[in-house]
């Protein structure tokens, strides 16, 4: 899905990562995830492995990689307009 | 340093266009072919780009993710003016190359409508981090170098 609907098409990996959450910053803090699903299937140091692992695991099929942190910067667009 | 000018008619109006190209990027194709090497994938499309300095990432519209027939592989929050708090984006996995031969593998950019700006892609503060962009409005050009 787009940014116009406000959803992500991936809100089954978000809630799995919210469920991870404290775990994962327990033993992975800085690093990147990769989940399916419900499925934590590891954790990488680098995004571009997370993401070669994905690819690899589920072809062309979406997936989630996200760091790990206990905040998260929105990306700020001072020129689109979302939603209306 | 590599560079690229442009020139348009008028600078004010049109913004600083430049024409890139997206593909799918070099991880998902080395990947997608390593377990199906007769596995399809979408040629690289051009696309036309504005360089927006308001933009913390890169973004790309719709047609441009369904034509290239890429997945999300990530979520990030984004904020803009007619947000009133945060909205969780869907992100993509592209490679994108400018007119200077300048290439980045493995971009991620966000999928959002651009509107009726025939503009396929912003260009945003992600990929300019290591980019020196000249603007010089009153002969209608600009000059990005990498």
């Amino acid at each position: 899905m787009t940014a116009n609907k406000g959803q992500s098409s991936l809100a089954a990996e978000l809630a799995t990562f919210a469920e991870h959450r404290d775990e994962l910053l327990g033993r992975a803090k800085g690093k990147f995830v990769l989940i399916k699903g419900t499925d934590v299937i590891d954790v990488f140091e680098d995004r571009t492995d997370a993401l070669v692992r994905g690819y690899r695991e589920f072809g062309n099929h979406p997936f989630l990689v996200k760091k790990v942190a206990e905040f998260e910067t929105p990306l700020n667009f001072t020129g689109l307009r979302i939603g209306e | 340093m590599p560079s690229f000018t442009g020139t348009v008619p008028n600078l004010v109006d049109v913004g600083p266009l430049i024409e890139i190209v997206v593909s799918p990027s070099r991880a998902f194709i080395e990947a997608l072919r390593a377990s199906d090497p007769g596995a399809i994938v979408a040629s690289p499309l051009r696309a036309t780009a504005m360089i927006d300095t308001g933009a913390s990432g890169t973004v790309v519209n719709p047609r441009v993710v369904s034509t290239l027939g890429v997945r999300p592989i990530g979520t990030v929050p984004i904020h803009t003016p007619s947000t009133t708090q945060p909205l969780d984006c869907d992100q993509f996995n592209v490679d994108i190359s400018f007119p200077n031969a300048v290439s980045f593998a493995n971009a991620i950019v966000i999928c959002a409508p651009l509107g009726m700006q025939n503009i396929d892609c912003l260009i945003g503060r992600d990929l300019l981090e290591n980019a020196v962009l000249t603007y010089i409005g009153y002969i209608n050009q600009f000059t990005i170098s990498f």
